[in-house]
């Protein structure tokens, strides 16, 4: 739970972009904003579940 | 030291949120998001060995259980509105981010209530 997961952010977001520019440069503009879509919820859940066990681990910590 | 890396993932993550939103894709908030949750999950390990330090004074000088509790609960609760206001600062949200740490402040108050009541008993006793 370091820093990879950032890049693996980073990473996502690089590739929707991408992704993205080339469907659009393809006359496909609703699926480039799927794959936007895609992406934000594939980051999501990975924020979230890291929120998810950050709260879990304070609480542990305060034995609340 | 341990702050070294601390730094490092901080400025790392700055970088990438920057990169992310000069790419102006929504996922800069959430890198912004997962930065912060890293560097928070890395400091709370520190706080561990300090609790074991503070209960064992708290041994020692006979203060019963339930004041640490609740400056331990105190502690959390601080934690957790940190957290989430400067998160949602980030988002520009100002107004919201202003109510979380309100609401934060009661519940510390309400939290802390019971040392208020004993030490004014402890006051009326030597009265």
């Amino acid at each position: 739970m370091s820093i990879d997961v950032i890049f693996k952010i980073a990473a996502i977001g690089i590739i929707v972009t991408v992704i993205c520019q080339i469907l659009k440069k393809s006359e496909r503009e609703d699926i480039a904003t799927l794959v936007g879509i895609a992406g934000l919820v594939i980051v999501l859940t990975i924020v979230i579940g890291m929120i998810g066990n950050l709260f879990d681990e304070i609480k542990s910590i305060f034995n609340i | 030291m341990e702050i070294y890396k601390i730094i490092a993932v901080g400025l790392v993550s700055a970088v990438i949120v920057v990169y992310l939103k000069s790419v102006n894709s929504e996922l800069s908030m959430l890198a912004a998001i997962a930065a912060g949750v890293v560097i928070l999950i890395m400091s709370v390990s520190y706080v561990v060995d300090f609790i074991a330090v503070l209960s064992g004074f708290t041994e020692k000088t006979n203060i019963d259980g339930a004041v640490f509790g609740i400056v331990l609960k105190i502690i959390a609760i601080s934690y957790f509105v940190e957290f989430s206001a400067s998160l949602i600062e980030d988002f520009g949200l100002k107004n919201i981010s202003d109510k979380v740490v309100f609401a934060g402040k009661l519940l510390i108050l309400s939290v802390s209530f019971p040392i208020v009541k004993n030490l004014i008993e402890v006051i009326g006793s030597l009265l």
